[in-house]
């Protein structure tokens, strides 16, 4: 019979049984619209917050003690220029809500730096457009007497070119940094997303006493392989199905006429081969290791409520790199940063950490990047024994001992 | 029955240690195609474990234990059926695939499992459930299922444990029907079972094992003759009783 047969029935099972499930759909796609909605909101009520303060319909006076205010560009706000004499008399009136607001710039402004404004709030809030026809008003008044060019120079405050060093070579700069960061990315994003299925299909597996029929049928080997598989595919699905969603949500935006600001060029992308290497090794190899141990603590307990309170810890210690990451960014070659380095429960995370800051020598990447593959060769035979041993526990769970017999 | 043919199951000499402790002990007997081999014993006593040993779920300590000649690999699966004991479906999946995902892990081809599924869900009245999750189902219609998958690659091997628990009458009636189907065309069934009266209408040959080890072993009428009592029961009964 071929093997091959089997190994494509358990990669169609396993993938079929996660896509089908209204689940897998509600976290892929309502999950990044949630996300995106949450983002269009904030830069909504952030565009709302940046109103053009000379098309606001507000009724607001000034007083200039200072004599620093432009009359032209006072008139271009519509404002209602006083005299300091009636002070008292317009704040009574922004107090009866006859005016909308009043801006005061005393005598001692260029001393101080200091002006008063008032708003009447009683029907809407006045206060954020009267703060910001202060403020523009002052800046344009102070602004006016410099030729154009320099006045844009002013209000922008210029490009500056910065080149800067670490230990006497010159530090990375960002497109260096994306393409190896991507790696760290995609391993966090499949590490939270992905990996969590192994547990749930073995643990379910075990729960609803289907694993004694399947491995009656197939070996513990090719079952894992098979979901394995199968969850790669999800992954890769979720992927492709992201990717549409970003494409489409770009296409959208730029019906509407907002292009895409990326904060780097990708014509400007540095690739380094040996980056790109280490982070294809161990994005792949720790996927698959954290897939094995998954269907391994999934084969242990007896339930996957025990499984999964049991691999919390695992998805925490990945995450330790980042709670240390001013130490791996600075002290490559400390205690801390090389253990975590070599230890393959956190080298995936360290090493593409350390791949993207650009402190990651080449013996430093393939040692670590061997320990990974021997752990995950061991992981995965482990894996293939707790299986075997899984069938005989239904309601306690398996002593780790006994998978080193 | 058909006494001259090469067994399709010879267990000899067949020794189980699991955690420290002796599960089986020196266990022989023969399985013949065609016949209903009673595994009887009572909870504790070992069957099952013999039976995760034949299916290589368990490795023995010793012995050896052949399926149509030679030691069982998942690769034979086409050979063989099995409803363990402990069992139960993929619950968030639908009658039919899960149905097929048995029958293609069994050698079957994808077409040829939905095509067997169909009729079998047919004949015990659960055609229109087929595209519902197994969840749907209540415990006997889910039983059902289960003997669906454990036949339905036409095994030369049927191995069922306690295939009636839990049924009402007509549902155990119907499947001691197929099984007696079964055996009609050839198919070697190895049954394990509490209900004596069961023991009483299928079996044709006997093991009865105490502590995991062989206590009789024969035919029924071998048995009573030896034992000079009338039923099945009364041997089993006389067995345990014995020591304790």
């Amino acid at each position: 019979m071929a093997k091959n047969h089997k190994l494509r029935a358990v990669i169609r099972h396993e993938y079929t049984t996660i896509v089908k499930q209204p689940s897998f759909w509600i976290s892929l796609i309502f999950v990044p619209l949630l996300m995106a909605a949450i983002v269009l909101i904030n830069v909504l009520t952030e565009e709302s917050k940046n109103v053009d303060p000379t098309k606001e319909k507000v009724t607001v006076a000034l007083v200039d003690e200072s004599n620093l205010i432009d009359s032209n560009i006072a008139a271009s706000y519509n404002l209602q220029v006083k005299a300091a004499s009636n002070i008292p008399a317009l704040k009574q009136q922004v107090k009866n809500g006859e005016l909308d607001g009043l801006i005061i710039y005393s005598k001692d402004l260029q001393q101080s730096g200091k002006y008063q404004m008032y708003s009447d709030n009683t029907d809407k809030d006045n206060g954020a457009v009267v703060s910001q026809i202060g403020t523009t008003l002052l800046q344009q008044s102070l602004l006016a007497p410099l030729d154009d060019d320099v006045a844009v120079l002013a209000v922008s405050g210029g490009q500056g070119d910065m080149q800067s060093y670490k230990n006497g070579k010159p530090a990375r700069e960002f497109n260096e940094y994306v393409v190896p960061g991507a790696f760290l990315i995609l391993f966090y994003v499949v590490l939270i997303f992905s990996v969590s299925y192994a547990l749930t299909s073995v643990s379910e597996e075990k729960e609803n006493r289907s694993i004694e029929m399947v491995l009656s049928y197939v070996k513990p080997r090719t079952l894992i392989r098979g979901k394995l598989f199968g969850i790669i595919l999800v992954t890769l699905t979720q992927i492709a199905i992201i990717a549409l969603m970003a494409i489409a949500g770009l296409l959208v935006a730029r019906a509407f006429g907002n292009e895409l600001s990326l904060p780097f060029d990708f014509n400007q992308l540095s690739i380094v081969p040996f980056e790109i290497l280490i982070g294809l090794g161990f994005l792949i190899v720790g996927f698959i290791f954290y897939v094995a141990l998954m269907a391994m603590i999934g084969a242990i307990f007896p339930s996957s409520k025990e499984a999964a309170g049991f691999s919390t810890v695992f998805f925490v210690l990945p995450a330790v790199p980042f709670w240390g990451i001013d130490a791996i960014l600075n002290q490559p070659h400390g205690a801390f940063t090389q253990i975590l380095t070599y230890f393959p429960l956190t080298s995936p995370t360290t090493v593409l950490l350390r791949n993207a800051a650009g402190n990651l020598t080449p013996v430093e990447g393939l040692v670590s990047l061997v320990v990974l593959i021997v752990a995950t060769v061991l992981t995965v035979l482990l894996t293939a024994k707790a299986f075997r041993l899984g069938t005989l526990e239904y309601s306690e769970r398996i002593k780790i001992s006994s998978l080193f017999k | 029955m058909t006494a001259n043919t090469s067994p399709i199951v010879s267990v000899s000499a067949f020794n189980l240690r699991l955690g420290g402790k002796q599960i089986v002990n020196d266990l022989s007997f023969e399985v013949q195609p065609g016949e209903i081999f009673a595994l009887l014993g009572a909870n504790g006593s070992g069957k099952t474990s013999t039976i995760r040993s034949l299916l290589d779920i368990y490795q023995p300590t010793s012995g050896e234990l052949l399926v149509n000649g030679e030691r069982y690999t998942p690769e034979q699966s086409d050979l063989v059926g099995y409803l363990p004991e402990e069992r139960g479906l993929y619950v968030r999946s639908t009658v039919l695939d899960v149905m097929t995902y048995f029958g293609e892990l069994k050698g079957m081809s994808r077409p040829d499992a939905r095509d067997f599924s169909l009729k079998f869900l047919e004949r015990v009245g659960l055609a229109d459930k087929a595209k519902l999750k197994v969840k749907k189902l209540s415990g006997g219609q889910q039983q059902k299922v289960q003997l669906g998958v454990a036949i339905i690659n036409n095994p030369k091997l049927l191995i069922l444990d306690e295939p009636t628990k839990g049924l009402d009458p007509m549902n155990r009636k119907l499947l001691l029907e197929i099984v007696e189907e079964y055996r009609q065309k050839g198919t070697a069934v190895i049954y394990i079972t509490h209900l004596m009266e069961e023991v009483e209408r299928l079996a044709d040959k006997i093991l009865i094992i105490k502590d995991g080890k062989r206590m009789a072993y024969g035919t029924k009428d071998e048995l009573k003759k030896s034992y000079d009592m009338k039923s099945v029961e009364d041997i089993f009964v006389s067995i345990y009783e014995e020591e304790s």
